[in-house]
């Protein structure tokens, strides 16, 4: 049976560098897809994702409630989106060490199943750009990530009532932005003729 | 409508692309990943040994056998190669910033003087981008728009340093601003002498000048104050004044003495404008943070520095100190802190944000914060510096101003523990005249606690901008008056929140209730506050 989250951050407090690479392995998916949304590209976001992670590394020392690993993980994930150049900067040496994707026998569905997905994701982002960058950080998530609204108000470090309230508005405003502008159509023949 | 529709799609990390990436993270970890260097730290530890690279130089007479090595060919001799070389640091790990490329060195600029034949300044890249020079400049990153360095050649560890025929003395210059063509001296009688721009291509990509100061603007008066890059209609791109300022504390030193020396004296050197305030260490209460030492020096252009030295050591990222300024040293304008226009403090914690300067503006009593102002912020594990322009402030050159530094805690250790210390760089100012307070205490009362038959501290929070208050404080029972204390007119601190003892009558016991009012000096009365005091 595997150790829960808290226990692993334990053993990562006291140094086990194994406890955190489990920590690793177990979130790395749910990391990676939050940082790739948010800046709509897969292959930034696996960078990020190791960023991240070589951030709470970093701060290791931090004492955590139980069960609020994975949204202090966001925590960092949504800091190191916000200034991801300084996140990069800070890093360059270590990315610099990733290894190089090894060649795929045959990558041509992938490579088309990600264009699409980036270009979904590059429409949900124009719509999220609309809003507030703390309206933003709410509805990724919450909306996006499942978090509970708790867990986005530790993430955000903010209380759960603002959390709310910030998600009420932002709902809000999308259902307006997204209310039919008679272009729609016209978007569905571009594709289909393509 | 549902925002489900907008929800983008998720994708699974390829098992392989997650354990090389696991892989490698294993491989990190057991790298030091240190906390972010401090920039200002950094930039100011860099200055000081360039400028001690600068006087040392000159002193063991290793400047001007650099300067007869180098010919003019354009491919960097031995010489040239080892002196990069040992510029540079070796091996895989290096920064790129650290690794310089000794064999791409070439001459940068150069210029023949009498008595001392040919000047020659070669330049290397670095493999960050950046360069470094043979006269001690070096902008590793390519970071720094425009700087100027002095070099005096001559006087040596063997050789007095008096004025001789063999000085010269040589300013160098580099810039990276695109669209530089000359740099134009400005000397102390208002004349202008603008010089060449050499401009390197790639990659070192930047524009050189050397120039050698002629004895004439040696002399008071004439000397140089600061050097400026223009583009070729003349407008100015950056400014340096530093090395200027290099030369004429040189001469104070005795190098390149000006031939109207006993003719008009030397200005004296400016008096430091600094002032100290010192507190008591061991005075903090609880885990506030111990203040013992503020310091608020004033540097160029009139920025304002403000260092909070604290006994034990500070944890950047979950608290620090802060610094509140009254400008107008009214102490009945502005917030009730003291009547403080402005606090600096450090915001974050938690969620790996990192610590960071906030100007907080006087809003009513209280303030409100603006993130990300021109405020900086550096300093060690036992001090912390506040720097910010005195413009931000609204504050006039020269202007005093009122201040107090602390901690942020229920109780913090404040410096002064009551009150605030003059900052006055024109000595003789006097303080502005108080007129009539006509404005009443702040006052927060807290829900507090008590065991029966023991002593019951009520909780409260007192703000007066002049500083002293007294209280009266009542307490229920239903109904009931139980007692009236009325408490002596003494100092408060608005940064913390203040403690009353009251012993609880036997058999008084379940939820009482107490209100507090506060006066201030002037008799001005705040509102009336009440709270629970809840009796075990």
């Amino acid at each position: 049976m595997q150790p829960d989250d808290s226990v692993l951050w334990e053993r990562t407090r006291a140094g086990d560098a194994d406890a955190f690479t489990m920590l690793f392995e177990r979130h790395a998916t749910t990391i990676y897809n939050y940082c790739s949304r948010r800046v709509g590209d897969w292959s930034v976001g696996e960078d990020l994702l190791s960023i991240v992670f070589l951030e709470a590394w970093r701060r290791r020392r931090k004492q955590l409630p139980p069960g609020k690993v994975l949204p202090w993980l966001y925590g960092i994930a949504t800091n190191v989106v916000r200034n991801r150049r300084r996140s990069e900067r800070r890093y360059r040496a270590a990315l610099a060490r990733v290894p190089l994707p090894r060649p795929e026998l045959d990558f041509c569905d992938d490579a088309i199943e990600r264009i699409h997905d980036e270009r979904r994701i590059a429409l949900a982002l124009e719509l999220l750009a609309a809003l507030p960058r703390q309206q933003q950080d709410v509805v990724v998530l919450c909306e996006w990530s499942d978090l509970s609204y708790e867990d986005a108000g530790f993430a955000l470090g903010v209380p759960v009532g603002t959390v709310r309230s910030r998600l009420f508005r932002a709902r809000q405003a999308l259902a307006e932005l997204a209310a039919p502008t008679g272009h729609e159509q016209a978007e569905v023949v571009k594709e289909t003729g393509r | 409508m549902s925002t489900e529709a907008f929800v983008p799609p998720l994708r699974e990390l390829p098992a392989r692309r997650l354990a090389e990436r696991a892989e490698h993270l294993r491989g990190e970890l057991h790298r030091s990943h240190p906390p972010r260097p401090r920039r200002r730290s950094i930039a100011i530890a860099l200055l000081v040994i360039a400028f001690g690279v600068l006087l040392a130089t000159p002193a063991f007479g290793l400047r001007d056998q650099l300067g007869h090595l180098f010919g003019s060919d354009t491919h960097p001799p031995d010489g040239i190669r080892r002196y990069f070389t040992n510029m540079s640091v070796h091996g895989p790990q290096a920064d790129p910033a650290d690794v310089v490329l000794a064999n791409k060195a070439r001459v940068a600029t150069a210029i023949f003087v009498d008595d001392y034949g040919k000047r020659v300044i070669w330049s290397a890249p670095t493999k960050a981008g950046g360069f470094c020079t043979t006269g001690g400049l070096c902008d590793r990153k390519r970071e720094i728009p425009f700087v100027s360095t002095l070099e005096i050649s001559g006087p040596d560890s063997r050789t007095a340093p008096k004025p001789d025929r063999d000085v010269h003395v040589f300013f160098q210059g580099a810039t990276v601003i695109h669209g530089a063509k000359g740099v134009a001296v400005t000397f102390e009688d208002g004349t202008i002498q603008w010089l060449q721009l050499q401009w390197v291509p790639r990659p070192i990509d930047a524009g050189f000048y050397l120039y050698e100061l002629t004895k004439e603007h040696w002399d008071f008066g004439r000397r140089p104050v600061a050097f400026s890059v223009e583009d070729a209609n003349g407008k100015v791109l950056a400014r340096d004044a530093k090395a200027a300022g290099y030369f004429r504390d040189s001469q104070r030193d005795g190098f390149a003495a000006p031939s109207n020396a006993k003719l008009t004296p030397p200005p004296p050197p400016p008096a430091p404008k600094e002032q100290t305030f010192d507190d008591p260490a061991g005075d903090a209460l609880g885990s506030a943070l111990d203040v013992t030492h503020v310091r608020v020096t004033e540097r160029d252009h009139d920025t304002l520095d403000f260092e909070v030295t604290l006994a034990d050591e500070l944890n950047w990222d979950e608290d620090g100190p802060l610094v509140a300024i009254d400008t107008d040293r009214n102490p009945d304008t502005g917030s009730a802190f003291y009547g403080t226009e402005f606090q600096l403090a450090f915001a974050g914690g938690g969620n790996a944000r990192e610590a960071e300067p906030v100007l907080y503006r006087a809003n009513g009593w209280d303030f409100q914060g603006q993130r990300y102002t021109s405020a900086a912020w550096g300093g060690g594990p036992h001090s912390g510096v506040f720097s910010i322009k005195r413009s931000v402030l609204g504050l006039k050159p020269g202007q005093g101003f009122n201040l107090v530094a602390g901690s942020v805690a229920n109780r913090p250790d404040m410096a002064p523990d009551f009150g605030t210390f003059v900052y006055q760089p024109s000595s003789g100012t006097p303080p502005p005249r108080l007129g009539r307070d006509r404005r009443p205490p702040k006052l927060f009362a807290y829900d507090s606690m008590g065991v029966r038959g023991g002593e019951a501290k009520l909780h409260y929070w007192v703000l007066e901008g002049r500083g002293s208050a007294r209280q009266v404080i009542r307490i229920f029972h239903g109904r009931r008056l139980l007692k009236t204390i009325w408490t002596p007119l003494a100092a408060v601190n608005p940064f913390g929140t203040t403690e009353t003892d009251w012993r609880l009558p036997p058999g008084v016991h379940g939820t009482l209730r107490y209100t507090v009012r506060s006066f201030d000096a002037a008799g001005n009365a705040s509102t009336r506050e009440a709270a629970a005091l809840a009796v075990r």
